[in-house]
């Protein structure tokens, strides 16, 4: 009864209050992915992952993990873990005592990974959560998260006041453990740069919605950045949907949404444009914002 | 810094995990916590119990017991520190891939055996200072309740435990409450969730004046009712408490610590 | 590396393709795992799984059930002969186009294609 576990949401809708946190989410997140899930804050993230790990009950429609609702679901629960920025630690106790409860609480929980990664992130198991650092406490979260060896694994903007080094030391943990002991990952993150080739498949949130849920291929691959003499890009951009421009004297660029054919790229090249790739990062950041929500769709249309 | 230090000590212990059910680990984890703060409160309470009648004997004559009076340390203390447990720990429970049916069992066990214990030591502790007082030359009786200086080690027993289980579950709830709620509902609903503590306390203290028909049935046989009756009572605002804990316990949500 | 136009796995095909024809990775030598080369490049393995997929399909390599993946015997060939034609069709076409417009006559293009070329088996004469 172990495996990795998808993620799947039907008309979810969560309210706090007079807000709507999510309105009427669909959205599948495949198991045994690495998923990004992003969006600019508020936009229904973690709200999401919530749900997902039983936090709170949905106001409306259903999520299911592996097929079952978690909530109070027994057998479930230790197979799913939600890391949250904050850290739900034991916030009295050393992290010796937290892992032991963790470890106690998480049936595919790996003392070795714990003890490597305390060792990468220098941190002292006698010390308690109240004493440490942004940081640290990141770090420790990261810990819990990668050794708990859960099935589906919600990393939740676990990365905040770590430096570039411990970063990348997080996601290459993250990668080796996820080869060796496969299982869904779903990380959340800002530094959408530095997580973009970690991930398998994108959910982008905007509002509340879900603008996109797509292979992370496929979605680079729709962005193209076209640059050259601005009659020549104006020319190209006739027709397609246009998510940002840039005009620097006779030199334009253009970020478009397009699949081209061989001969069409041809073309544009044979006039003296460059083609480029969108990085993931300015595709979110273009497509959430204001008014981008008719691009959003059209990309979404294409699976 | 000290990570050197600290690495001396290995990370786990040599023995594999416990795989007990999440409410006994539950249970078992929440007593732990409280032991640590427990031995620091019955070490004062003890200092008191025992330097206290040497300082009324220097003024006056030592005639009731101090380690009754104590008691209401041992109501308030826990009941503080389970408000404390209630408000905090659920987050971290649910974190940690466990139901809130496995904590409402856990704690409700936690409650119980920790008023249970504390009965226990309190009931011990006024057996032994009977006799010490009784070696001192000094008098010795209950100032409050329905005790007569020779009941029974039971009937002690028994106020003890209706007392601070009923009090410990009702911290629990008022924790919860006020977790779940937030500080105005916690705060308005007070009366109904301390209410019960202060029944209790009123009713050991009451002696059997309080009983219905006591009148009909005879002092004396009033008298070897009131256990009996301060039973029931305590039995049924403890269940009522845990039903109440119960709800909203397992419907309560893990509050986004930020927006 | 791996900041091209293309899907990363496009650019990790194509960059096995190259060690292919430059002779870094030879006829029946096994090529790393795809778990090993996201490890290394710090990339999802269902990426470079894509990528070894992909040249499976163009026969650059072929699979050796519970052992690896290996260089497929004719890859050398095969690449060379696609790499021909693109070759053609997309540099010296080009250069053609270009030279053209520029008004430069395409003796000394060649001329200096020739001159380019030995300067270059010069280089690699020095290096081994």
């Amino acid at each position: 009864m172990t495996g990795p576990l998808g993620l799947e949401a039907r008309g979810l809708t969560v309210r706090h209050g007079r807000k709507t946190a999510l309105d009427a989410v669909d959205v599948a997140i495949p198991a045994g992915s690495i998923t990004g899930l992003l969006g600019r804050n508020g936009s229904g993230k973690t709200t999401l992952a919530s749900v997902a790990a039983a936090f709170r009950r949905p106001d409306g429609g259903r999520l299911l993990v592996g097929g079952e609702d978690p909530w109070e679901n027994a057998d479930l629960l230790p197979r799913v873990l939600l890391v949250r920025e904050c850290g739900d630690v034991l916030d009295t106790e050393s992290l010796r005592t937290n892992l032991q409860f963790t470890e106690e609480c998480r049936p595919g929980f790996s003392r070795e990974v714990a003890e490597r990664l305390m060792d990468t992130f220098e941190l002292d198991p006698g010390a308690k959560p109240q004493r440490l650092s942004r940081g640290q406490r990141s770090a420790f979260g990261i810990v819990q998260g990668i050794a708990s060896r859960a099935d589906l694994t919600i990393l939740d903007e676990v990365h905040l006041g770590l430096d570039a080094p411990s970063r990348y030391a997080f996601y290459d943990a993250l990668l080796a453990d996820y080869i060796a002991h496969p299982r869904t990952i779903v990380l959340s993150s800002h530094l959408i740069d530095e997580v973009e080739r970690l991930l398998e498949h994108v959910v982008v949130l905007d509002r509340g919605r879900v603008l996109l849920a797509q292979e992370a291929d496929v979605l680079t691959a729709r962005g193209i950045a076209v640059t050259g003499p601005a009659r020549e890009v104006e020319r190209f951009v006739v027709g397609r949907t246009v998510l940002g421009r840039q005009q620097l004297g006779g030199t334009a660029q253009a970020t478009v949404l397009a699949t081209l054919s061989d001969g069409e790229a041809a073309d544009a090249r044979a006039a003296g444009l460059q083609l480029g790739p969108v990085p993931l990062q300015d595709l979110v950041v273009h497509l959430t914002e204001d008014g981008a929500a008719e691009a959003a769709a059209e990309m979404g249309r294409v699976r | 810094m000290s990570a050197d230090v600290a690495r001396g000590r290995p990370l786990f212990p040599a023995r594999p995990p416990r795989r007990s059910s999440p409410a006994l680990r539950t249970a078992r984890d929440l007593l732990a916590w409280f032991v640590q703060m427990g031995l620091v409160y019955w070490a004062i309470v003890l200092v008191a119990v025992v330097a206290v009648p040497f300082v009324v004997d220097r003024f006056g004559a030592v005639e009731v017991s101090i380690v009754w009076f104590a008691r209401q340390s041992g109501i308030w203390f826990p009941f503080s520190v389970l408000i404390g447990v209630a408000a905090t720990y659920p987050t971290v429970h649910v974190a940690s891939g466990m139901t809130r049916r496995a904590y409402v069992r856990g704690a409700l066990l936690a409650a119980v055996v920790l008023g249970t214990a504390f009965a226990l030591v309190m009931s011990l502790l006024l057996e032994v200072e009977r006799a010490w007082y009784g070696a001192m030359g000094w008098g010795w009786r209950l100032q409050d309740g329905w005790f007569a200086p020779d009941e029974g080690f039971g009937t002690v027993l028994l106020a003890y435990v209706a007392t601070f289980v009923v009090a410990n579950l009702s911290g629990v709830l008022v924790g919860t409450v006020y977790g779940a709620a937030g500080g105005w509902w916690g705060t308005l609903t007070l009366p109904l969730t301390v209410g019960p503590v202060f029944v209790v306390i009123a009713l050991v203290d009451a002696g059997a004046g309080w009983l219905p028909f006591a009148d009909l049935l005879g002092a004396a046989r009033a008298a070897e009712l009131t256990p009996l009756a301060v039973a029931v009572v305590a039995a049924v605002l403890a269940a009522a408490l845990a039903v109440a804990f119960h709800l909203i316990a397992v419907r309560r949500s893990v509050a986004p610590r930020r927006g | 590396m791996f900041d091209g136009r293309d899907p990363i796995y496009v650019q990790i095909a194509d960059q096995i393709r190259q060690d292919v024809l430059r002779g870094d990775l030879r006829p029946e030598e096994q090529v790393m795992s795809t778990t090993q080369y996201a490890t290394t490049f710090r990339i999802n393995p269902a990426t470079a799984a894509k990528a070894f997929a992909r040249l499976v399909d163009d026969g650059i390599l072929y699979k050796r059930r519970g052992v690896g993946m290996f260089v497929a015997p004719g890859a050398p060939d095969r690449l060379r002969a696609e790499g021909r034609e693109t070759f053609f069709a997309e540099s010296v076409d080009t250069v053609a186009d270009r030279a053209l417009a520029l008004g430069i006559p395409i003796e000394d293009v060649v001329a200096r294609l020739r001159a380019h070329a030995a300067g270059g088996a010069e280089r690699d004469g020095a290096a081994s």
